[in-house]
């Protein structure tokens, strides 16, 4: 008790934004939203003061899919994206969830609290953040102080503009805005990047897929050729990626609106319907997919640097960055049938590692979907999923033959929790076949994350749906 | 009156359990049972419990609230700040530049 109050009390120090005193009209919220996001993207393009820049490599970073789902820009004030306000949400479910923290509903304060003690947990994850920078470059000037510093109030910032979002001065929650953001921008930058990149003994290319389309067309003589290669080269983004990529946006938006509808038999013996939305099961195995699935990734690379003639090592990956434009890429054990095939060819190369990859993201998906849905069932949150739909008992119509009981939804549920895994799988393994843009991951992800605002939810949902 | 006044306190916390109320209770009763501020520490108690209790119930916590006009001025003074750095940085070390090669 007397720590509990201590560290409530430590809570109470940190400021928090107030509450609107009077309804916002949509007006204001839009302009709140925008100029959160004019601030988060202009964060995410200015530089760290004090670093030292590197030129832009070729070679991307293996925590590609960590920098999507984070929001995070290498080197820019952004450098940990949206950790401080991720990593606290999250935690602080998992210790609802395990009873570490039990939460007193019947407390009006309960609310306050639970959101300050977010914010203090965001402060110390900021302040963590700096001192790892600090740790990993080893040495102490004033360099290392300002970017430190620099580091610590943009994490700060962070946690305050998703508060001012929370508090329902904006459409969207944080965490969603940022992420969806951060995802579409990337998908517009690789369309229509006008960077060029250099490489040895070749003549420069355009980063963007249709620039590149449109600069080879006019340059070459050729037509077939300039066709050819801006339709399926390899190494950077090509016209196939972008026609992929608009193709599926509109299906991870049609998956969206996708519900199953029960029918239900109230207790006093009369119809109604439940509306069990399969989109609440699809944002959790998305990102929860992607944040664990580069733990073994990284793990393989690193122990293959260092011991790459240990067999355990050359049995969980063995890694080649010769014939692939300076990546390195797993070309032998676990890792290597972990990882999508590259062509919708390689499926007939080597239909085994295609069936163990399949089968692998979709048992994952129904798996982190189902432990969600219990996660979320403990916390109360289970009548989101469930829409009643009690305004048909005013017609008082009597009970069909085949309706279930009101005690078996939560049964339904969870198959409706098996089928929502298996579609995000599906979608996943059709969206990374076809080589979209930013993996079929990080547009589900922006698609999830966005979709509540046309749905009419915005200030209801959280981060992972609920 | 007193007394049913000052009863309203202490049945709060007994009926919401909550966390924060029993602190400042149990405070003002330590204050009540000292000798030489009988007098000042009930007045304080039901004062200060029913200016907690309002507190409690209708502002959302006691500490700094900000705005949101203010955390947003706040984020584009700092991201101007870090860009003006990187400006005079640039100025800083082109002018060194011209002084070394002069």
């Amino acid at each position: 008790m007397s720590n509990r109050s201590k560290f409530w009390r430590l809570a109470a120090l940190v400021p928090e934004v107030q509450c609107p005193d009077q309804p916002i009209s949509p007006r204001q919220k839009f302009k709140y939203t925008a100029i959160v996001l004019f601030i988060f993207v202009t964060a995410s393009q200015v530089l760290l003061y004090g670093i030292q820049h590197q030129p832009r490599t070729i070679e991307p970073d293996p925590l590609h899919w960590l920098h999507l789902i984070l929001a995070s820009s290498r080197s820019t004030l952004l450098s940990h994206g949206i950790v401080a306000i991720l990593v606290p949400e999250v935690l602080v479910k998992i210790w609802v969830y395990l009873k570490i923290i039990t939460l007193d509903t019947s407390a009006p304060e309960t609310g306050v609290l639970m959101n300050r003690a977010q914010r203090l947990l965001g402060i110390l994850v900021a302040i963590l953040g700096a001192v790892n920078f600090y740790v990993r470059s080893q040495h102490f000037t004033v360099n290392t102080v300002l970017i430190m510093l620099q580091i610590l109030c943009s994490d700060i910032i962070v946690i305050y503009l998703d508060d001012v979002l929370r508090k329902g001065y904006g459409l969207l929650s944080g965490i969603s805005l940022f992420t969806a953001t951060n995802i579409c921008v990337n998908i517009l930058w690789k369309a229509f990047s006008p960077m060029s990149v250099m490489y040895p003994e070749q003549s420069p290319e355009f980063e963007g897929a249709v620039i590149a389309w449109v600069h080879l067309l006019m340059t070459r003589t050729d037509k077939l050729s300039a066709m050819s290669k801006a339709f399926y080269r390899q190494n950077l983004p090509n016209i196939i990626n972008f026609l992929a990529t608009c193709l599926f946006v509109p299906l991870a938006i049609f998956f969206q609106g996708f519900y199953i509808v029960l029918p239900v038999r109230t207790r006093r013996n009369f119809q109604a319907y439940c509306h069990i939305k399969l989109s609440h099961f699809l944002y959790g195995p998305v990102v929860l997919h992607r944040l664990l699935l580069p733990l073994p990734y990284v793990a393989s690379k690193v122990l293959y640097k260092k011991y790459s003639g240990n067999t355990l090592v050359n049995l969980l990956g063995k890694w080649d960055g010769l014939n692939h434009f300076g990546q390195s890429i797993p070309v032998g054990g676990i890792v290597y049938y972990l990882r999508t095939p590259p062509i919708l060819a390689d499926l007939h190369r080597d239909p085994f590692h295609a069936f163990i990859y399949v089968a692998f993201v979709l048992i994952s998906c129904v798996f982190i979907s189902m432990g969600l849905m219990v996660c979320a069932s403990s916390k109360g949150v289970f009548n989101g999923f469930v829409v009643l739909n009690m305004q048909e008992e005013r017609r008082l119509r009597l009970a069909q033959p085949d309706s279930i009981h009101a005690n078996e939804i939560r049964r339904h549920v969870m198959r409706a929790a098996c089928v929502g895994g298996f579609c995000a799988g599906v979608l996943i393994i059709f969206a990374d076949l076809i080589g979209v843009f930013c993996s079929g991951t990080g547009i589900m992800l922006a698609v999830t994350a966005s979709y509540p605002y046309v749905d009419g939810r915005a200030s209801e949902v959280g981060s992972f749906g609920f | 009156v007193d007394y049913s006044s000052s009863r309203l306190p202490v049945f709060h916390p007994n009926r919401h359990g909550s966390l924060l109320l029993p602190v400042p209770v149990l405070r003002r009763r330590r204050r009540r049972g000292r000798p030489p501020s009988t007098a000042g520490g009930s007045g304080g108690f039901s004062g200060g419990g029913g200016s907690n209790m309002l507190r409690f119930y209708t502002d959302e916590a006691p500490g700094l609230r900000l705005s949101p006009t203010m955390v947003l001025v706040m984020s584009l003074c700092f991201i101007g700040f870090v860009t003006a750095l990187h400006v005079f940085g640039k100025l800083y070390r082109s002018r060194t530049a011209a002084s070394a090669s002069a």
